[in-house]
């Protein structure tokens, strides 16, 4: 049986619509009693929609409950500094001294090249449904280039580098027994304005305050249980640090969040995906037995790559603990007057 | 005459009516989703909700996206993060129901029925434990039509987070499930 077909078996669709006309209804009350301004002011413009606001008592809520599991997951006063808050409150303080990159220009686009690997494969199979299949431990490899506009369409080039690797040798079996299929390319094309994580006017505005910017992080993991509250902070910081032109304060602000997520660690020195050497720190994920690293520059802070590994894989994946899934380098980033232009070229 | 959303909501700043379209052509996708995760009489009421929020905010929709959807699979996605107890409930009992209704029919179709509600309770189980943003990712993923680049989209992360997140909540369903096979059909 397939996973995905089990999830849906579980949530079976209902039988009709009977709240339609009254949803439609209620939209339609709003629409009328809409009144519209003579010149409608100039959007701001999104890249990711993100999640709609919460509602001002869903947010309040979140606030107050951010705050008490925050100041209750920092740990006691007298205890030590554990050696991750260290070493991240080191890493801020170089970023902080860091001149970071210059405000963008209309007309300008930020560059990021990096290398992905990414494990669950894709090969054009016309012997399955959709004519995709997917192996789960077999790794590509993609080198990814992005112009992202701040006011004009941007483009991401990536394409395929290098063969595949596989995690066992159950995987590569399974990928003789489909035929050997090709992987499919990368993707090209374009990217909407203004594609950063978040608009480039909240990016410039994120708290660069230790404690307002865990704030909105926490409120933002959602509501749950602290191990996922962990893994969707130490997932949300890896976001914002990853391709996006933050500024220098805020990037030293999100390392001093990553100190205080209880379960964070120093692994020590050891290389990126290009042999830089590199600073990995790293959050044991409970959930899913895995480890989520970011390597940094020792000596600039910045972030160099990230890997996932398995630390304790199911059996049947029949791969080794230790194996590196997946994983990232990013190799140089700056700003450009145009598509195509590399910075200094 | 089709129009895309984007244009649909473009001329509704002006034209509020112009919205309307909007829920013409979502209403059904978006309440069906909806009434997966947490039945008929929560999808009436969310479903109706993520209009009126994506009325009131439609100011703020980038008019680069000509499809709406991901941004309304958004909203409603948000919205049931308020309502997870509901969903829960709604998994847990249905996995129970799924058990006791092995009860009749001939040994092989017992059999097979025994086998399945085993495999839903231990979905449920599974589900139940994934962090928010990944039992998202993963609904988001399996109950609509959204590509990687559309739950990105309506998750508001990026689209290699999305990939990773899918591979990694479906390793770990694999992994819980017994007699799953290694290799999975998937849709890019």
């Amino acid at each position: 049986m397939i996973d995905l077909e089990l999830v849906r078996d579980l949530h079976p669709p209902s039988a009709d619509l009977p709240a339609r006309e009254r949803a439609r209804t209620a939209l339609w009350a709003d629409i009328e009693g809409t009144v519209v301004a003579p010149r409608p002011r100039q959007q701001p413009r999104r890249r990711r929609f993100g999640l709609a606001p919460l509602g001002v008592a869903g947010a309040l809520t979140a606030v107050a409950i951010g705050i008490v599991l925050a100041l209750s997951l920092r740990g006691g006063a007298a205890n030590p500094p554990p050696a991750a808050a260290v070493v991240l409150a080191r890493a801020a303080r170089v970023a902080e001294a860091s001149r970071g990159p210059r405000e963008l220009k209309p007309g300008e686009y930020w560059y990021v090249k990096s290398v992905w690997t990414t494990s669950g494969a894709t090969f054009r199979d016309s012997g399955v449904r959709g004519g995709v299949l997917q192996i789960p431990s077999a790794v590509s490899s993609y080198e990814r280039q992005a112009w992202i506009g701040l006011d004009r369409p941007g483009r991401v080039e990536s394409h395929v580098v290098g063969s595949i690797t596989f995690l066992s040798a159950a995987a590569r079996q399974q990928w003789i027994r489909a035929g050997r299929p090709h992987e499919l390319p990368g993707y090209s094309g374009s990217l909407p304005r203004n594609a950063f994580i978040r608009p480039y006017r909240q990016l410039l505005a994120l708290p660069t305050n230790v404690d307002a910017l865990w704030k909105l992080l926490y409120r933002e993991a959602g509501n749950g249980a602290a191990g996922w509250k962990r893994h969707e902070m130490f997932t949300e910081i890896g976001d914002l640090l990853r391709e996006d032109p933050i500024p220098a304060k805020v990037r030293a602000a999100l390392y001093l969040v990553a100190a205080r997520i209880p379960g964070i660690q120093v692994l020590g020195r050891t290389h990126d995906g290009i042999g830089r050497p590199a600073l990995a720190v790293a959050l044991n994920d409970t959930l899913y037995g895995e480890r989520s690293e970011l390597l940094f520059d020792p000596h600039t802070s910045n972030l160099l790559g990230e890997r996932t590994v398995v630390v304790k894989p199911p059996p049947k994946d029949h791969v080794k603990p230790g194996t590196v899934s997946d994983g990232a380098t990013y190799i140089s980033s700056g700003i450009v007057e145009r598509l195509g232009q590399v910075p200094g070229g | 005459m089709a129009t895309h959303d984007s244009e649909s909501i473009a001329a509704s700043l002006a034209d509020p009516a112009r919205f309307a379209a909007v829920f013409d052509r979502h209403y059904e996708e978006i309440w069906a989703y909806l009434s997966r995760r947490g039945g008929g009489a929560l999808a009436d009421e969310l479903a109706s909700e993520t209009f009126v929020r994506a009325f009131a905010g439609r100011a703020g929709y980038d008019l680069a996206y000509p499809d709406a959807g991901p941004w309304l699979y958004g909203i409603a996605t948000n919205l049931l993060r308020q309502h997870a107890r509901t969903e829960e409930r709604r998994r847990r009992a249905y996995a129970r129901a799924l058990e006791r209704d092995d009860v009749a029919g001939d040994l092989d179709a017992v059999v097979g029925r025994v086998d399945a509600a085993a495999d839903a309770r231990v979905v449920a189980e599974t589900l139940s434990r994934l962090a928010p943003g990944d039992r998202d990712t993963l609904l988001l993923f399996a109950l609509t039509d959204l590509d990687y680049e559309g739950v990105a989209l309506a998750t508001g992360v990026p689209v290699g987070t999305v990939r990773s997140r899918l591979y990694r909540v479906r390793r770990h369903l694999r992994a819980a499930l017994p007699g799953l096979s290694d290799v999975e059909r998937s849709h890019t």
